[in-house]
């Protein structure tokens, strides 16, 4: 398992919020808080308060649509996933991701099957 | 020779201002950029100095964790895309733009090309190999090449401005961005374009300046005056980075818009020793060729030249090939004509350094003003013959010259006229 200290380093930087989501996430493994993590990623990426934005944090919010998100934002996001917890996401298994509910689904999958495996 | 070129818009993020009038202001109270500094921790190398940056830090390869100033908000989505020296860039172009008074359409008319110098970041390109290394090619950062190779200024910044007319990088080391405001005339002059932008650009960084120490072509000397061309003592350059952004626009572009024009590019010539990989020709023949060759493109007589910026990094071999040149190429006219390096106060910025002397010879002229020789407290004998003032002073100018030499011994030089 990932270190507290090899977390805050790859996610120097980051908000608390986000930091400490995935420090609970790595405690407990619970979905909420790999959601949490994975908005509080993305929405730093994009430059986005997720607070002062609740309206673009439902599930059914469109990526590309009504975030503006591009596939490096996309490519930029699982490289933290796959970084953080040593998997690798397949580019065709993101043909699906559409919307936000789409997004966290997906990385839950991936989070089940390192699960599984540990 | 064909239509004018003038400069008309300037930025800046170097050792000596992050902007023009912190610039101006350096060169007028002769005020140095370089200060004591170690790149590494430890730091087990000889080198005590660099030209440092102010107002930036990049305390890890994690664009989350730099800072910059607070003056100026960079797009979040451009941010994660550059190197250290593309947020220099950033900022150079930012001031350049409100400086100009270019309108923001006008960068995506086809109309306005990018022609940028840099070397890429070895600063991030190092750490993206290593992680490559180390994770057996399992993992990368998807932004790794764009923001690290040779080239990445002309991807970041093209995409982020728009750009639809010519975007490309000139690669010939330390003449790099002088060969970009040279071509970039050329497409003004022939009327490709009628606005060119062209940036020069390096990290300020272990990765950038150390390796130059194994080629022993780096001062050991600490702090201040470790960068001392001409001089006797001089034992080598020290490293700067930062950027310099100059806007390149057409006769008919100025007017139209109502722009200002601050000097001329009047003309350019270059010239290629054929001699060394790293060291110029003793005799510095290819930087005097280059020199006629400018003159004859901008139509100037020798003894109308009013001021030589020179290339004069501090080494020992190459300041005295470029002295050699200069006296080749001023012949009778050399005691009348001022020759100064703005290294001393400067560092050498590698690719930035034709692009940042370019801006500050255009300072010169608007303001008729010459640099002093920082640094210059025992004139290497072999440079008696040269007008080499030690402090900068007031002088009419009308027409400059600014050289520039790189790795394979390619020689640039540049003609300014004032506006």
């Amino acid at each position: 398992m990932i270190s507290e200290i090899t977390i805050r380093e790859k996610l120097a930087g980051y908000p608390e919020p986000v930091l400490e989501a995935c420090l609970r996430y790595r405690q407990d493994r619970r979905h909420e808080d790999l959601d949490s993590l994975i908005v509080g990623v993305l929405f730093f990426l994009l430059d986005l308060d997720p607070g002062a934005n609740p309206d673009k944090l439902g599930d059914a919010t469109r990526l590309r649509e009504d975030l503006q998100v591009e596939s490096i934002t996309i490519a930029e996001l699982l490289f933290v996933v796959e970084d953080l917890f040593d998997v690798e996401v397949a580019n065709q298994d993101l043909a699906q991701v559409r919307t936000l509910g789409d997004l966290k689904r997906f990385l839950r999958s991936i989070s089940d099957s390192i699960n599984s495996i540990e | 020779m064909g239509e004018g070129v003038h400069i008309s818009g300037l930025g800046f993020i170097s050792s000596i201002g992050n902007n023009a009038k912190q610039v101006l202001e350096s060169l007028r109270e002769h005020r140095s950029g370089i200060e004591y500094h170690r790149f590494l921790e430890p730091d087990l190398s000889r080198v005590r100095s660099g030209g440092t940056v102010k107002g930036f830090s990049f305390p890890s390869h994690g664009w989350a964790t730099w800072t910059f100033p607070e003056h100026l908000e960079v797009p979040r989505n451009l941010l994660r895309s550059l190197s250290p020296h593309g947020l220099y860039a950033y900022y150079a172009v930012e001031e350049m733009l409100a400086h100009s008074g270019l309108s923001r359409d006008a960068l995506s008319d086809g109309q306005t090309g990018l022609f940028c110098a840099s070397a890429g970041s070895p600063f991030l390109l190092h750490h993206y190999l290593k992680q490559m290394d180390e994770s057996g090619g399992k993992r990368g950062h998807p932004l790794g090449v764009v923001s690290s190779i040779s080239g990445t200024l002309n991807f970041t910044l093209g995409a982020h401005y728009g750009i639809r007319g010519g975007n490309l990088g000139f690669v010939s080391a330390c003449a790099s961005s002088s060969h970009a405001l040279a071509y970039a005339s050329e497409e003004i002059r022939h009327g490709r374009h009628e606005r060119m932008i062209v940036v020069g650009a390096e990290d300020f960084t272990a990765e950038s300046i150390l390796p130059f120490a194994a080629m022993r072509a780096l001062s050991f000397q600490e702090g201040t005056k470790a960068s001392r061309p001409f001089d006797a003592a001089r034992d080598g350059f020290v490293g700067t980075g930062g950027a310099a952004c100059l806007l390149l626009e057409s006769e008919a572009s100025l007017s139209a818009r109502g722009g200002k024009s601050l000097a001329r590019l009047a003309g350019w010539g270059q010239a290629s020793d054929g001699f060394d990989m790293t060291n110029s020709d003793p005799e510095g023949t290819g930087l005097t060729t280059a020199m006629n060759k400018a003159i004859k493109d901008a139509g100037w007589t020798t003894s109308e030249v009013d001021y030589i910026n020179a290339h004069a990094t501090s080494t020992p071999v190459g300041d005295l090939s470029e002295g050699k040149a200069i006296r080749a190429f001023l012949g009778p006219a050399i005691e009348g004509i001022p020759v100064s390096s703005t290294k001393g106060l400067t560092g050498h910025g590698l690719s930035l350094a034709g692009a940042l002397e370019a801006g500050i010879c255009t300072l010169c002229l608007q303001n008729q003003l010459i640099p002093g020789n920082a640094n210059l407290e025992s004139v290497d004998p072999a440079f008696a013959e040269l007008l080499l003032p030690v402090s900068p002073e007031p002088r009419a100018l009308n027409k400059i010259l600014s050289n520039s030499s790189g790795f394979g011994g390619s020689n640039v030089c540049l003609a300014f006229e004032k506006a």
